[in-house]
């Protein structure tokens, strides 16, 4: 007989990081097709392109890196998915391809693969892009069937701190507007976010302390409250990015701190300096300050802790 | 008196107690049991019979000193050898061989114990040979034993059985529960304790009725209750159980003595309870026979030293031929290499499991904090699983990694399956070494 000898436990749950990952990708799936239907098939095309380009990168890099290759775990995918939904739909697909690069390579598998990079992967390319090729991202394109001439590449958020703000809750709502081609449709973000609560992969302890944060900045900056929660980058930024499980605190009161601090940090980009948009900088930042969060949020064990050493 | 305390973390696996109404049954005693004298915490007991002696069920055959429970013979017949042997758990220890005389006689000289005092129930107890049969086989006398300044407030009694698979505890609940009363009874009585509570999960109404009834009966209701407790591994963990009976926290690195409580299985405290009625002392175990691969899956009485492959023999043999033979349950117990060690007094399953048992590769963290959410005892798994595999003393220090009882729930629940409780665990060894090397003086100096 034959017998198979391991440690304790003998049962593990039925759940795998593909597993996971493959159902963030698919709580992506509607804002993808909101995004076609807004920006034409431009919006699929470019995100094929990344998640392609996401899943040769990472398989590649463990190659070099010679290791089993991690790309079928799905988490390179979300990564290319949610860097996608931050370009125009229009951008140039050589850019779309370096930036995916830029995440998977640099920001994720220079620091050790997944669960070892500190920033976000795709919030750090986004400003990579921003920062290296702003040439190419100025123009954001509008919704199908405008007339181009209208009011061209410039985003909500551009016009409100200008002062001028055109647009209805509602259109802020459905994405009625030009943008990044996942971020403009709230609707379909907030029914991927849910998805996401219901099936308990995330939970609000961050999310909803950033949100409520920029509403209490934009109060007191005396902006419309609704019209800056509705726009630029804030409900990807804190249903996706400020829920990654690699880069944001493990504790609730860890993931309260990062969520206010992002808040707080959006706030002030989008009101007291040059930016529009704060969402990306608050993100990368607060990244930073994961493991000092979460050493002062650790848990006192039930009992107390006996310490031998110090 | 009691109330229900919540508890933190705890994760849901499949229950699998299929095996919950199969009535304990006797096995056919085997030709030979091999009996190891170190089936508990502490030392081992030095054989006191020699080869060639004739032995009766109930014999003494090793008894020890300090820390320890005594051992007796399980089945009569003739000692073939005493030798100290390397057993599969790595130990090594005295083994006494019996050879069946077939007749399976009561030893005569055996007489029902009594006492008078607090030290003489302690003493019968430490006499009868019982030990923790939840599976931590501690010597129950030598908990018993309050240390100066400390005294019991609350008797916990563990009947929670946590663990899929594992029926034994329910069984004995079920078709002695007049004994489990009147042995909770008499050792709260004896000990002077105020009040004492069963704890049973809820995934056991009968059982909990049952008891409850037979305490309503006899009048107990005063000082004993039997309260029903959510069904969430590890509840039957002793720090778990007694938070969650008392809302009291057992210090680190302290005993539950330590906040005023003494805990026992609840089938200890019946076989406590039938070794002073009648006299005859931990022989015999209850253990749940189970997985895909048995023929006649069931509860079994087996004579301790029994070894598994006669006990899968003589309950109809193996449908097919596992992967994987698990001692105890599937979250805490161990594997068999060999189907050819005896039943201890601690063991409570032989669980022979096919495919169910082969666990998904490995794969990095990926900092979900799910470990965390589970960990019943408020730890950071999955540092400790780092620190552990770093070898990172400091870390482990600081993280509490002596704290962690290896439940294994933050490895059940890891999505990425990292074997976190198996690295914690030679975290732990790693640790206490390099402890007592950095806190010993220098010797060179
Ligand atoms: S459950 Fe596993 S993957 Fe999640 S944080 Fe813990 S060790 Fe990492
Ligand atoms: S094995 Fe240890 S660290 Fe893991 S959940 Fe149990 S007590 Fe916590």
């Amino acid at each position: 007989m034959n017998l198979i000898n391991e440690a304790s436990p003998h049962f593990h749950g039925k759940d795998s990081t593909q597993k996971i990952m493959g159902l963030v990708c698919l709580s992506l799936v509607p804002t993808v097709i909101a995004a076609t239907v807004l920006y034409g098939l431009g919006a699929p095309l470019l995100v094929m392109v990344c998640i392609a380009t996401a899943l040769v990168c990472e398989h590649l890099c463990c190659i070099a890196m010679h290791r089993e290759s991690t790309a079928g775990d799905m988490s390179c995918v979300v990564t290319a998915m949610l860097f996608a939904f931050t370009l125009p739909a229009n951008c140039p697909f050589w850019v779309a391809v370096l930036g995916t690069a830029f995440a998977v390579v640099v920001v994720k598998m220079l620091f050790g693969g997944i669960g070892c990079n500190i920033f976000n992967p795709a919030v750090a390319a986004r400003v990579f892009v921003m920062v290296a090729l702003p040439s190419a991202l100025s123009a954001y394109p509008d919704v199908l069937g405008k007339p181009l001439d209208a009011i061209t590449g410039a985003t909500p958020l551009a016009m409100a701190s200008a002062g001028n703000m055109p647009y209805s809750y509602l259109d802020l709502l459905l994405g009625n507007h030009a943008g990044a081609l996942g971020e403009t449709c709230i609707i379909t973000l907030l029914i991927g976010y849910v998805f996401l609560l219901i099936m308990r992969i995330v939970d609000g302890w961050a999310t909803l302390p950033f949100i409520g944060t920029v509403a209490i900045v934009s109060l007191f900056a005396g902006q419309d409250v609704v019209y800056q929660l509705l726009s630029g980058g804030l409900a990807m930024g804190a249903f996706f990015m400020a829920t990654d499980y690699t880069t944001t605190p493990m504790t609730p009161t860890g993931k309260i701190i990062f969520g206010v601090g992002c808040g707080l940090i959006t706030g002030l980009i989008r009101f007291f300096a040059s930016s529009p948009e704060g969402v990306a900088f608050s993100i990368l930042f607060m990244n930073m300050f994961v493991p000092l969060i979460d050493r002062i949020t650790r848990p006192v064990p039930a009992g107390g802790v006996k310490n031998a050493l110090i | 008196m009691f109330s229900l305390h919540k508890t933190q973390g705890g994760v849901h696996p499949p229950q699998c107690k299929d095996l919950r109404e199969y009535a304990c049954t006797s096995i056919t005693p085997p030709k030979r049991v091999r009996i190891p004298l170190n089936m508990h915490i502490g030392g081992p007991c030095k054989p006191v019979v020699n080869p060639g002696d004739h032995v009766y069920v109930g014999t003494l055959i090793g008894d020890g000193s300090g820390l320890y429970a005594p051992v007796h013979a399980s089945i009569s017949g003739t000692v073939v050898s005493t030798d100290t042997e390397q057993l599969p758990t790595g130990a090594t220890a005295p083994v006494v061989e019996i050879e069946s005389d077939g007749k399976m006689e009561n030893d005569p000289s055996l007489t029902v114990p009594t006492y008078s005092s607090k030290e003489e129930f302690i003493d019968c107890v430490r006499a009868s040979g019982a030990v923790g049969l939840g599976g931590a086989a501690f010597p129950t006398w030598f908990k018993m034993r309050a240390p100066q300044g400390k005294k019991f407030n609350y008797l916990v009694i563990n009947g929670m059985e946590c663990e899929p698979y594992i029926t034994s505890d329910y069984r004995q609940m079920m078709e002695h529960a007049e004994r489990v009363v009147d042995g909770v009874h008499r050792i709260a009585t004896a000990l002077e304790i105020p009040s004492a509570v069963i704890g049973i999960e809820d995934n056991k109404p009968e059982a909990i009725e049952k008891l409850s009834a037979v305490v309503e009966e006899k009048g107990f209701g005063d000082k004993l209750q039997v309260l029903s407790i959510p069904t969430k591994y590890p509840a039957g963990g002793e720090k778990v159980l007694i938070h969650a009976t008392t809302g009291l926290d057992v210090p680190a690195g302290g005993l539950p003595v330590d906040v005023g409580c003494l805990v026992v299985n609840v089938t200890t405290a019946s076989r406590i309870e039938q070794y002073f009625r009648y006299g005859m002392p931990l022989v015999t175990k209850t253990l749940t026979l189970g997985g895909d691969c048995i023929t006649n899956p069931g509860n079994y009485r087996v004579p301790i030293g029994m070894s598994v492959r006669d006990i899968i023999d003589a309950a109809g043999g193996l449908a097919k031929e596992p992967k994987k033979i698990i001692m105890g349950g599937p979250m805490m117990g161990r594997t068999l290499t060999s189907i050819d060690c005896p039943i201890i007094k601690a063991n409570n399953a032989i669980l022979c499991l096919d495919d169910e048992a082969i666990l998904p590769e490995e794969t990095p963290c990926i900092r979900c904090g799910r470990c965390v959410r589970v960990c019943p005892l408020g730890l950071m798994p999955y540092a400790l699983d780092s620190a552990s595999r770093s070898h990172d003393v400091v870390a482990l220090d600081e993280l509490a990694v002596m704290n962690c009882m290896e439940c294994g729930s933050c490895a059940y629940t890891c999505p990425a399956h990292r074997r976190i409780t198996a690295s914690i665990r030679e975290g732990k060894g790693f640790y206490r070494s390099e402890v007592a090397r950095l806190t010993q003086p220098a010797k060179e100096a």
